[in-house]
């Protein structure tokens, strides 16, 4: 991009789309966000920078984006975290698309009448515990994989830093 | 003038609320006011301060309003609440304490 045909508004829309594919801070707290970058941004221009390099040392100064969700990672609960884990992004965005106790409704009937389901198939059998595990863990996986919808190297990385913190 | 990481994080409740008394303000306008009134000397990390606010407004300590900012922009702004002032009181006899007595020790210790 250069200097002349710099868009400040797309720049910082798209930091702002970086920042939400972070699954740690919610789309409502993006314009409190913004604000602040826009406020960085017309700091730097009023000491005689240009507005690409205002942008330029305001995104650094808010600094690492995984550092600033490190930050408000802290402020969730055991719950939301949980949801965070099992949906992604899908409970961040949740005021929009769904809510997040829809969510746990629908989740918890379908895995109830799986479960019930399972149970009344190998009632009495003797294989049942290989059965529970060939029915029910694929059927985890796969909706966790359904719920991350294309997020799942993410859910990957995700379980590999808590096992690395767990043996640490 | 060099602060650890725990004093200013120890530091930073009773200063925002101390802001706050002041009357509204939002979370750029806070981290300018400290950096003004520390000479520089205390500038907070661009991202730390939001979370921050959160936790205060979780606790009821302060309470958040957007508004408009002068150029037109969407903005949050935070005033304290009754809660918050109480909390404040607290915190400020707390510091003051500490002070008496580091000041007490350090008078013995010039003797």
């Amino acid at each position: 991009m250069s200097e002349l045909n710099f868009d400040l508004d797309k720049a910082v829309q798209q930091w702002c789309e970086l920042v939400l594919s972070n699954d740690c801070i919610k789309s409502q707290n993006i314009d409190e966000l913004k604000d602040h970058l826009f406020c960085q941004v017309e700091h730097f221009q009023q000491s005689g920078k240009d507005e690409k390099q205002s942008f330029k040392l305001a995104i650094e100064k808010m600094g690492e984006i995984d550092m600033l969700s490190g930050e408000y990672e802290k402020n969730r609960n055991f719950l939301q975290k949980l949801c965070a884990f099992e949906y992604g992004s899908v409970a961040d965005h949740a005021n929009e698309t769904m809510s997040i106790k829809t969510a746990i409704v629908q989740q918890s009937i379908l895995w109830a009448a799986a479960i019930i389901g399972t149970s009344l198939i190998i009632d009495d059998k003797q294989q049942a515990m290989t059965v529970v595990f060939i029915v029910l863990i694929p059927l985890s996986v796969a909706n966790i994989i359904s719920l991350k919808s294309g997020s799942f190297a993410k859910e990957c990385r995700f379980i590999k830093s808590k096992i690395s913190k767990w043996f640490r | 003038m060099k602060y650890s990481k725990d004093f200013v994080a120890a530091s930073t409740t009773p200063l925002v609320l101390a802001i706050l008394k002041q009357g509204k303000s939002y979370g750029y306008a806070i981290i300018q006011q400290v950096k003004d009134l520390s000479n520089g000397d205390m500038e907070w990390a661009d991202g730390m301060l939001y979370p921050i606010l959160h936790r205060l407004q979780k606790k009821e300590f302060i309470e958040a309003v957007w508004g408009v900012s002068e150029t037109g922009r969407k903005r949050k702004y935070y005033l304290l609440s009754t809660l918050g002032e109480k909390e404040l009181l607290q915190q400020c006899d707390n510091w003051q304490q500490l002070n008496d007595m580091l000041n007490q020790l350090m008078g013995e210790s010039n003797e």
